[in-house]
């Protein structure tokens, strides 16, 4: 099942450059929460304060705080925060010096798991709830390039699920995807959300109103409007908010 | 009419400047193939005529085998202890060091890479006190190499695509794990490619080894540290028809080394493996 994610006043920066200002947000258990705004809003930098990527980058920084569950991430291990938080990246990112079996296994294997046999189910498992399993069960010891960028992208959802997150972070995981990708995608999204907590970002908003039960709209690092999706697309209370989804701007 | 002209015009001028240029190649090009050509045909003949003769103790088929085993000798040992030092600092300029620590270390590494070799003899001449042996020369091309495997690790393991870092640290793996699993397995073969480089630039490197040589023993073809570059130096000052064959001999083994060690670079970097 999944869990809760809470930003109370999380703000970050990179050096002096302002990116978030004081985001409060709560996203819930086993809901599709849509971040959508313009690019440069902050939107990705955000979800990468949820899982503590932000802080890997040189010079970046945060304030505010994060709850999974009811417990602050900052204060957990990050290693232990990234296992329960997982994340898909916007450009598909399978490791290309492993098959596709240890790109799935390769994330259980760091944690301390040695059993071969365990690893492959586990891997199957994993590539079963990420819809792939019939199209690579042939080829798992290929390396992974030899799929197409839309099977990559699932490789890498599940090399995500294979180490049992609660919350799956997607960072835009469409945007370098043709049409039939994505629909596959946002079918296996709809369909994950009943284990996981899902948190995606997008600058579609076709796909925001398609996928996500709640929506928030971020604009220059500030949370303008949240709300239902349903809502937020249909009776936005913000101008701005407003402007966007109709298309006026971004 | 003027069409004419004015395509014979071009065609001149574009005959002039490819003759130019093949000119130019040729000069740059030639004096390396004759000392290539040279060092070929006279080493073998040098080769054929040392060790056609009897192997005997101070025979200069005998000092030359000496030197070459020492040569491989010291190089393997220096080799030995810069390559995991240099990749490891490679890896904390690369993947641990802030912004501007990474910089700095990049910033003086270029320096020292770019000092001359002979100063790595004298610190190491200056510190053991002028005693010549094998471990001065080992210490001295470390010295000599440590700077240039850093600057090569650093900048191929820096080439390794942040996304596949973020792809192993998103999945919880910490730091020292991402390094193991997956930057140094992708950054591997432009990794040994780039050391072999090193290696091959160390082996025929004669300066930092010259400052530390015991001159006499060395000079009067006794024995002493000697490795090839070395020999090679002391049998030019030496004179004399013996040592002209034995130059060419020495030349003909140092090019081959480097020529297999370069060989063996541009294999593993071969894309298509």
């Amino acid at each position: 099942m999944g869990k809760a994610l809470e930003a109370r006043g999380v703000s970050a920066r990179f050096n002096e450059q302002v990116i978030l200002r004081e985001v409060t947000l709560q996203m819930p258990a086993n809901q599709v929460t849509a971040i959508i705004g313009p690019p440069g809003c902050g939107k990705s930098t955000f979800i990468r304060c949820l899982n503590r990527l932000h802080e890997t980058t040189p010079g970046a920084t945060l304030s505010g705080e994060v709850l999974l569950d009811g417990h602050s991430v900052y204060d957990m291990d990050p290693t232990e925060v990234r296992r329960s938080v997982a994340m898909i990246f916007h450009r598909p990112n399978p490791f290309p010096t492993m098959s596709i079996l240890d790109n799935v296994a390769v994330g259980l294997r760091l944690h301390g798991l040695r059993n071969r046999a365990r690893l492959a189910e586990s891997a199957e498992q994993a590539l079963r709830r990420a819809a792939l399993w019939d199209e690579v069960k042939d080829r798992l010891h290929l390396y992974s390039s030899v799929l197409s960028l839309g099977q990559q992208q699932r490789l890498c959802i599940a090399r995500a699920l294979a180490i049992d997150p609660v919350v799956v972070l997607m960072d835009e995981p469409a945007s370098t995807l043709d049409p039939l990708s994505t629909l596959v995608i946002e079918e296996l999204i709809e369909e994950l959300k009943r284990q996981y907590t899902i948190i995606i970002v997008t600058h579609n908003l076709q796909q925001a109103a398609r996928v996500a039960d709640k929506t928030a709209f971020f604009l220059d690092g500030e949370m303008i409007e949240q709300g239902t999706t349903t809502a937020l697309f249909t009776t936005p209370q913000d101008k701005r908010t407003a402007d966007y989804v109709t298309g006026r701007f971004g | 009419m003027t069409r004419v002209s004015y395509k014979t015009g071009r065609k001149l001028k574009n005959a002039l400047f490819v003759s130019i240029l093949s000119l130019m190649t040729s000069l740059a090009v030639l004096p390396l193939l004759s000392l290539l050509w040279s060092i070929g045909v006279q080493g073998v003949a040098a080769l054929v005529g040392l060790f056609g003769a009897p192997l005997s103790r101070g025979a200069a088929s005998a000092v030359l085998a000496s030197a070459l085993v020492q040569s491989l000798i010291t190089a393997a040992a220096s080799v030995a202890i810069a390559m995991p030092l240099g990749v490891a600092a490679a890896i904390y300029s690369s993947q641990y060091a802030g912004l501007r620590a990474g910089r700095t270390i990049r910033f003086i590494m270029d320096i020292l890479s770019g000092l001359p070799s002979i100063l790595s003899g004298m610190v190491v001449f200056v510190l053991l006190s002028g005693v010549s042996s094998m471990l001065a020369g080992v210490l001295a091309l470390v010295l000599y190499m440590l700077p240039v495997v850093v600057r090569m690790a650093d900048q191929v393991l820096v080439a390794v695509p942040v996304a596949y870092i973020e792809g192993s640290l998103a999945l919880g793996a910490s730091r020292i794990q991402t390094i193991f699993a997956v930057v140094l397995p992708t950054a591997g073969k432009n990794l040994v490619t780039a050391l072999l480089f090193v290696v091959a630039r160390m082996v025929g490197e004669t300066a930092p080894l010259l400052v530390i040589l015991d001159g006499g023993a060395t000079f009067q073809g006794k024995a002493g540290f000697q490795p090839l570059p070395l020999r090679l130096y002391s049998a030019l000052a030496q004179g004399g028809s013996v040592s002209h064959q034995i130059v060419y001999a020495e030349a003909l083994i140092l090019l081959a080394i480097i020529v297999a060690v370069y060989g063996l670079a541009r294999w593993v970097g071969r894309s298509d493996r």
